[in-house]
Formats: structure tokens, C-alpha cells, sequence
């Protein structure tokens, strides 16, 4: 038996009855079926390798993406043409309006009532091993990864950073000063005041992921993934900038842990991979699809791996 | 030149939309400039370098919608930030036809979501029956979280649904799980195989968390509101609940939770289960046990037994094992129980038990009258006396803080501790008071950091009694699961942390409270 003591009466005495507990499906028959329906499983095709148990409620909707927040994380219902992504469920079928509950359990989630095992579905890998690495080739993408975020990324993105005459498209007072601020903190990030820039950065820009916050998340993966490479150990720096990059939104949020953690969404996956592995062509397509992303999401994600690659690599061991 | 400028609380938009706003609002005659991003504290530091921020901008947060223009007449500035919602609608990322998303009635929520097929319906309670009817009209389950429904129109809503094979949840149905999804006042626990069918709210809480504490879990848990289970009522909804879950493939035992249900209402419930199959706990608080178990239900005695009998019939244990357990743990009880006793002087005689939660009221008169005399409550129950006046107490006093006449224009004590907190002051400073006795109840809806309420409190009485050479008990059950938005085990730590007495269930609270009274004498 458990021993009481004055200071600990919080005891369970029935803790060798203990054992986990879990059905995997959910009917409740007969009386009335309307109070559950059975969908087929082909409706997701596929979900995310970070999702977090919890009871989500909706934070924002848009016409491709719906996201779900919990205290602590995110999760966004996702059209395919979005794509996989660590914190994604991709669907089939998507209709904005009608999506309205999501339940993360250990071996299923629940989608407006309606019980999925996961272990039926496809589970989407969103990390990286890099493995037999050729420096030349990957010196080689970078440029044609370059170029192409030159050519492809859209007018107000932060690919002025790689192209000095891209700064005549931000025409308004706000537009200047907010690249005349992004420049400046990008300085300050290369010159190793890191936390300095980090935070002149973080949450500035349009849109509900601000461009910097964008930057920041492409500025960690490349870190991630020189650090592979180059077996350098920039984990701590990386938990530095998540911390000074984190506010208070939690779309932000979520993609700002992925990228601290290596996680990565299809299309920069992809992207990614070819540049480490593939051909010049992939690379200009992947490239292409990812400065596709949001209005200027996708190549502001570039634009910071880039420049996180750039400067990281020359650094190598010394970091 | 004039700059105006618009904040909209709460409305996001994606860049692609931001910046077609932008464009158009710059394309205007008479614009010199403007700026439409959301409200982080960095883009409000461009706009303030910008000259565009206004005052009203500095309270923004980063889901806020800012738009700033600056124009060459103040008239321009004044109808592009009147016409600025057309803009937006124009480019929303939302659909116009979205727009109602807070719906204002049924027909609004059920345009929304047409899938739906339950509603809950919280609204004064004089139009509650009729949303109601609306609902089932509708063909939709419903849960009345109102109270105050006339007693004529509930029967009438319960005979409706019943015909139309309907749940109707509530009048004054705190809390439901339906298909693992927790419905107003509830805890996140375990899925399982125990239904639960009550006619109490937090009775329905604890013993969901005890079973989700211990390692099993909930198939359905269908609230009926506390009145339908009396005579009037019939247990309309209290027996097609017990019908429901019999018939349900993923519940394997049954558990009933209630204060004693009439007689004709426990007759009904006896001819449903008699060609059930699956085993049935019955906590009826305070009712004969013998008659539950001629009935063919295993009786138990209190929430925390029924839960985990319920739970040992899940397990497939032996519940005469379990039983064996509970009473010896209850053996241990006694000796804190002899321990905290001496502590206290000759003129400390009386328990003050304070609870936000209705059916603990209850379940703890039923286990003091057992042993104890002058027990007095607002709310009664056995062999307890009514109170004179709520607010003074009298010897062993017994109340529930969410009562009518605590309640009045306040929000529950669930969730507001402000009327206990007072409460428990004034008991501390009470020469009599030999034992304060809590419960704290987590989850959705609860106050989202009861620490923060209740332990400067608890240490305010532990120095006024010290302060007065006395010692005294404060006893406390906490209600709800680790999963809940509060965690329980940080809840337990805070409370332990102020030398509170923090027990695993109601009713072992209640126990330890009332051996520390009999040891005393």
C-alpha cells in the first residue's frame, strides 16, 4: 500500500489496476446514426510527422489552409495543392466552411467528429539526412538556387537582399522603411550580432507571417542543414534565434519551431533535396514552386536559407 | 495633408490580400501614401518611422489589422477609411457569405455547418425551451446548459425528442461528453469503454476524471440535467440514455450517476436493464442500496466507488477486490485523521465545507450524517438542516457556492473564486472552525488558474490561525485530468505547496474531514 504522509496525500490506490486504455474507433450505434459518420479514409491523404495530441479549437481560415491551434501548437488542415508539411493534414475535399473540429489522440485524429487511425494513413517525413554530400555540386545548385529566386520571386519579397535592384519595388514611405529595416538587420545578423538582428526583424511585413518571421524560419533551416554537413554544432545559436524570433502569433509560432527543429514542408523539402542531391533543371523547378508559396513566403524562406548557407558554410568548423 | 488610420481588432488577412488593399487604396485620388499590415510591435515601429502611425495603433496586437493612409484633404482620408470595409470585403480571404460565422440563431449555425447534429444552447432561460424546440425541429440532439426552464416546457421537450429519437441534454446540463468531444463544464479524458449517464453536472466530472486518472476511459458521457430524474420528468432522458449506451458497440459498462432518482423513475430504469447485458454501477448519493441491487445494479456509495467499480468491470477485475482496497486505503485516513485531530483546541469542533460544485454538497452531507450530528447546508440533503442564512455558517456547515443566491449576477464559483475566497477568511477567523473542506474542479469553462486565486487565500487563513495559536486543516479534491487546460498534478503541487490536505477524490476528502471531527471529540 501507498504510505500517506502529511505533506503527500495525493496518492492513488489503485495504481496496479493501471494499464493504458484506447479504442480505435468511435460509434455510437443504433439510436440514432446521424451522431456519427463513417468516412472512408482516402479523404486524407496524408499528415504531418509533428502533430501534438491535444483539442484543438480554429484560429484562422483561408480559402487553401485551415488552421487549428492548441495551447501549445499548431495544426493546419491543408488542401493538396499546399501540400505535406509537418504540422499539416492534407485533404481531399476541402471546404473551408465546413471544417470546424480537430482532436489529436496518440493513434488517431478526430476531424469534425469523425474518428481517423492514423495507421492507415500516410505519414508524411518531413527531415533531411544529409548523407554523401558533393560540396561541388551543392556549391553549383546554390548558384542556379540563386539565380532563380532572382528571376522567379515575387516583387515585394525579400530577394532584394540578393538583388540590389529589386529595392526600386518597395514604393510607398512603409514599404522603404521596411526594407531599409530588413537590410539593416540582415547586416547585423551577418556580422554576428545575431540576436540584435533577429529581433529587428522578427514580425515585420505584410501579410499574417510577416516576411521576416519567413526569413528567419529559411535562416534556421540553412542553419540545420550546414550543421549536418558540416558536423558543426549551431544547435544552441538556433534555440537563441527561435527564442528572440518567437511573439505572439502562433501560425508564426508553429513554423518558427519547425524550422528549429529541421522540420520542413513539401515544397522547401523538395526544394531542398535538389539542391543537395538532384540536377540544375530540378533545382529551377523546385524553385519556381516554392517562390510560388503565399505572397511572398516561399521566397522569403529562400532567400534566408540562402543567406543562412552563404554564411554558415564559409564559417564551417570554426562555428 | 492628414493622416487617418483604422484598427481592426482580430481580423487577419495573407499578404496576397494585404497587398492588393494596398495597391488599390494607393491607386485612389488623392492618396500620397498608406500602409495595411498587421499590428506586431516591429511593423508599428516601421509605420511610427513611416509617419503613419496613429495613436490608435498602439494598442494593437499581431492578429490586429492596421490601415493607414495619408491623404492631401482630410475628406479623402475620411472616405477611404469609410469604405475601407468594401476593400477588404473585396478581397477577403474570407467569403461574405462567411461573415456570419458567429451566428445569431439556430438557422444562422446550422447554415454554417449543416452537418451539425447537436446544438448547445445557453440563453436565459425564459428562451431556452423554444431554441430548444428550433433545434429539434431541426433534427438535432440538444444540451440546455440554461437553467431556470419552467418545469411544463422541459417534459414537453423531452417527450418531443424521445418521439423524434432524440437526446435532449439539460434543462441546466453543465456538462456532457458526446463522441470525445467535451461539451461546456468538462475535463479532457481518456476514451474508453465506461458511458456515463447523469443527472449531475459535477458528479459527471468526477467520475469521468477518476476513471481517466486511473487508466480507462469514456465511451459517451450524457448529462440529463438534475431534474430528470424527479417524478415530473420521469427520467424521459435518463432511461433513453441508459438505452443508448446499452446499444453502443464501444461500451462495455455502464455507470449512473444521480441523486436518488424517484422511485417510478428507478422502476424504469430497472425494466430497461432488464434484458441488458452489460454491467451497471449505480451511484445514486444517498439512496437504499438495497433496492438499487434488487434491481440488479451494483450499488455504490459514492462517486469515487462508482468510478472505479465501473473501472474494475472495465478492467475485468474483480469488484470485491477493489472494494477491499478503497476501505483499506479509508483505513489510512483515519490515521491522518488522528494525526491532524490532536492538533486542534477544545473550541475547534465544526467543518466549513465550501464547494463550487453541487454534487459534492451533497455526496459530502451523505458521508458526514453517517457519523456526524448538526450538519446544515443551503442546500440539504438526508438528514441535514437547512441553513437560516446562507451567507452565516452554523456547527458543521455544508455550501454550495453555486446556488441562486450566490449566483445572482456573478459568474459560477467554478469559475469566479471571489464568494469563496471571502468565505474562507471568514472561517479561518472563526475559533470554531476545525476543518475548511475545497474542492477545486479544472477544465473547459473552469477558471483558467485556480492557483492564483486560491493559494494566497489558503496562506492568508494558515497565518490568521497561527497568528491565533490554532492549526487548521484545509482539505482539498481537485477535480480533473493532466490533459485539462490547467493540469491537474500542477493544481495538486501548488496546493500541497501551502501544507493543504490535498486528497484524490471528493469523497475521501469528506472522509478525512469527517474522522478528523470524531477523533477530535
Amino acid at each position: 500500500m501507498i504510505a500517506i504522509t502529511e505533506n503527500s496525500l495525493y496518492f492513488n490506490p489503485y495504481k496496479n489496476i493501471k494499464k493504458s486504455y484506447r479504442v480505435d474507433k468511435v460509434k455510437f450505434t443504433n439510436y440514432q446514426k446521424s451522431m456519427s459518420k463513417i468516412h472512408q479514409t482516402n479523404f486524407i491523404k496524408s499528415y504531418g510527422d509533428n502533430l501534438s495530441n491535444g483539442i484543438y479549437s480554429i484560429h484562422s481560415r483561408f480559402n487553401n489552409v485551415i488552421n487549428f491551434i492548441s495551447e501549445y501548437s499548431l495544426v493546419s488542415i491543408v488542401k493538396e495543392e499546399i501540400g505535406a508539411g509537418p504540422l499539416n493534414i492534407v485533404i481531399s475535399e476541402f471546404d473551408r466552411k465546413h471544417i470546424y473540429s480537430l482532436t489529436i489522440e496518440d493513434k488517431s485524429f478526430i476531424l469534425n467528429g469523425i474518428k481517423y487511425n492514423i495507421d492507415a494513413l500516410k505519414q508524411f517525413a518531413s527531415t533531411i539526412k544529409c548523407e554523401h554530400i558533393i560540396i561541388n555540386k551543392l556549391l553549383s545548385n546554390l548558384k542556379v538556387f540563386e539565380n532563380c529566386l532572382q528571376i522567379n520571386s515575387p516583387s515585394k519579397s525579400l530577394a532584394f537582399l540578393i538583388e540590389e535592384k529589386r529595392k526600386n519595388n518597395f514604393k510607398t514611405t512603409f514599404e522603404k522603411n521596411f526594407a531599409q529595416r530588413i537590410e539593416s538587420a540582415v547586416s547585423k545578423i551577418f556580422l554576428s550580432h545575431f540576436m540584435d538582428g533577429v529581433k529587428e526583424i522578427k514580425g515585420t511585413g505584410f501579410g499574417f507571417t510577416p516576411s521576416g518571421d519567413d526569413f528567419i524560419c529559411g535562416l534556421l533551416h540553412g542553419m540545420n542543414i550546414v550543421s549536418q554537413i558540416f558536423h558543426t554544432d549551431l544547435k544552441k545559436l538556433m534555440n537563441e534565434i527561435y527564442y528572440a524570433a518567437k511573439g505572439n502569433n502562433p501560425i508564426s509560432n508553429g513554423f518558427l519551431r519547425c524550422a528549429k527543429q529541421g522540420l520542413m514542408f513539401e515544397k522547401f523539402k523538395n526544394l531542398v533535396f535538389s539542391i543537395l542531391y538532384l540536377d540544375e533543371k530540378q533545382v529551377f523547378e523546385n524553385t519556381k514552386k516554392m517562390c510560388a508559396v503565399g505572397a511572398t513566403s516561399g521566397a522569403d524562406m529562400g532567400v534566408g536559407f540562402l543567406k543562412a548557407f552563404e554564411y554558415f558554410s564559409k564559417q564551417g568548423i570554426a562555428i | 495633408m492628414i493622416i487617418k488610420g483604422i484598427l481592426k481588432t482580430g481580423e487577419y488577412f495573407d499578404s496576397v490580400s494585404l497587398m492588393m488593399v494596398s495597391k488599390e487604396i494607393n491607386e485612389q485620388d488623392g492618396i500620397i501614401d498608406s500602409a495595411v499590415v498587421m499590428g506586431t510591435k516591429e511593423n508599428r515601429e516601421i509605420l511610427k518611422a513611416s509617419g503613419l502611425l496613429i495613436s490608435e495603433f498602439e494598442k494593437a496586437s499581431d492578429t490586429d489589422l492596421l490601415i493607414a493612409v495619408k491623404a492631401k484633404a482630410e475628406k479623402t482620408a475620411n472616405n477611404m477609411i469609410a469604405n475601407i470595409d468594401e476593400f477588404l470585403n473585396k478581397l477577403s480571404t474570407e467569403d461574405t457569405s462567411d461573415k456570419s460565422f458567429t451566428p445569431k440563431s439556430i438557422e444562422g449555425a446550422k447554415h454554417i455547418l449543416p452537418d451539425a447534429n447537436l446544438a448547445l444552447i445557453s440563453v436565459p432561460g425564459k428562451y431556452a425551451a423554444n431554441e430548444a424546440q428550433k433545434a429539434l425541429d431541426k433534427n438535432l440532439h440538444v444540451m440546455i446548459f440554461s437553467d431556470n426552464v419552467p418545469f411544463k416546457e422541459e417534459i414537453a421537450l423531452k417527450q418531443f425528442a424521445k418521439e423524434k429519437g432524440l437526446l435532449l441534454m439539460g434543462p441546466d446540463c453543465g456538462t456532457a461528453i458526446i463522441n470525445g468531444v467535451p461539451l461546456a463544464f468538462a475535463n479532457v479524458v481518456n476514451r474508453g469503454d465506461i458511458g456515463i449517464v447523469a443527472a449531475s453536472g459535477t458528479g459527471l466530472q468526477e467520475v469521468s476524471c477518476i476513471i481517466s486518472n486511473n487508466g480507462a476511459g469514456i465511451s459517451q458521457a450524457i448529462g440529463t440535467g438534475g431534474r430528470d430524474i424527479k417524478q415530473e420528468v420521469g427520467g424521459l432522458m435518463f432511461v433513453e440514455s441508459i438505452k443508448l449506451l446499452l446499444d453502443d458497440e464501444d461500451t462495455k459498462v455502464i455507470l449512473l450517476v444521480s441523486k436518488p432518482p424517484h422511485e417510478e423513475v428507478v422502476g424504469k430504469i430497472a425494466k430497461v436493464l432488464e434484458n441488458g447485458k452489460k454491467p451497471v454501477v449505480a451511484v445514486f448519493l444517498g439512496a437504499d442500496i438495497e433496492m438499487i441491487e434488487n434491481y440488479g445494479m451494483i450499488s455504490a456509495e459514492t462517486l469515487e466507488q462508482g468510478a472505479l467499480l465501473a473501472l474494475a468491470l472495465s478492467h475485468g477485475k474483480n469488484i470485491e477486490e477493489m472494494k477491499a482496497q478503497i476501505q483499506k486505503r479509508d483505513l489510512e485516513i483515519r490515521g491522518i485523521a488522528k494525526n491532524e485531530a490532536i492538533k486542534l483546541n477544545k473550541n475547534q469542533k465544526y467543518i466549513r465545507a465550501l464547494f463550487s460544485g453541487g454534487t459534492f454538497c451533497g455526496e459530502t452531507q451523505v458521508i458526514l450524517t453517517q457519523d456526524l450530528e448538526n450538519i446544515y447546508s443551503n442546500v440539504p440533503v438526508g438528514k441535514s438542516h437547512r441553513l437560516k442564512d446562507s451567507l452565516k455558517s452554523e456547527k458543521h456547515t455544508v455550501i454550495d457556492l453555486g446556488a441562486d443566491e450566490f449566483t445572482v449576477g456573478k459568474p459560477h464559483p467554478m469559475i469566479d473564486y471571489s464568494t469563496r475566497n471571502k468565505r474562507i477568511i471568514d472561517e479561518a477567523n472563526d475559533p470554531e472552525t476545525a476543518v475548511i473542506l475545497l474542492d477545486i474542479v479544472l477544465g473547459f469553462g473552469s477558471n483558467k488558474n485556480p492557483l492564483a486565486e486560491i493559494v494566497p487565500v489558503i496562506k492568508e487563513a494558515k497565518t490568521i490561525v497561527q497568528n491565533n495559536g490554532r492549526h487548521l486543516p484545509i482539505i482539498c479534491s481537485v477535480v480533473g485530468t493532466d490533459k485539462d487546460p490547467q493540469n491537474r498534478s500542477l493544481v495538486v503541487k501548488g496546493l500541497e505547496e501551502t501544507r493543504a490536505l490535498v486528497l484524490e477524490s471528493n469523497a475521501a476528502a469528506s472522509k478525512l474531514t469527517s474522522h478528523i471531527i470524531k477523533k477530535s471529540k
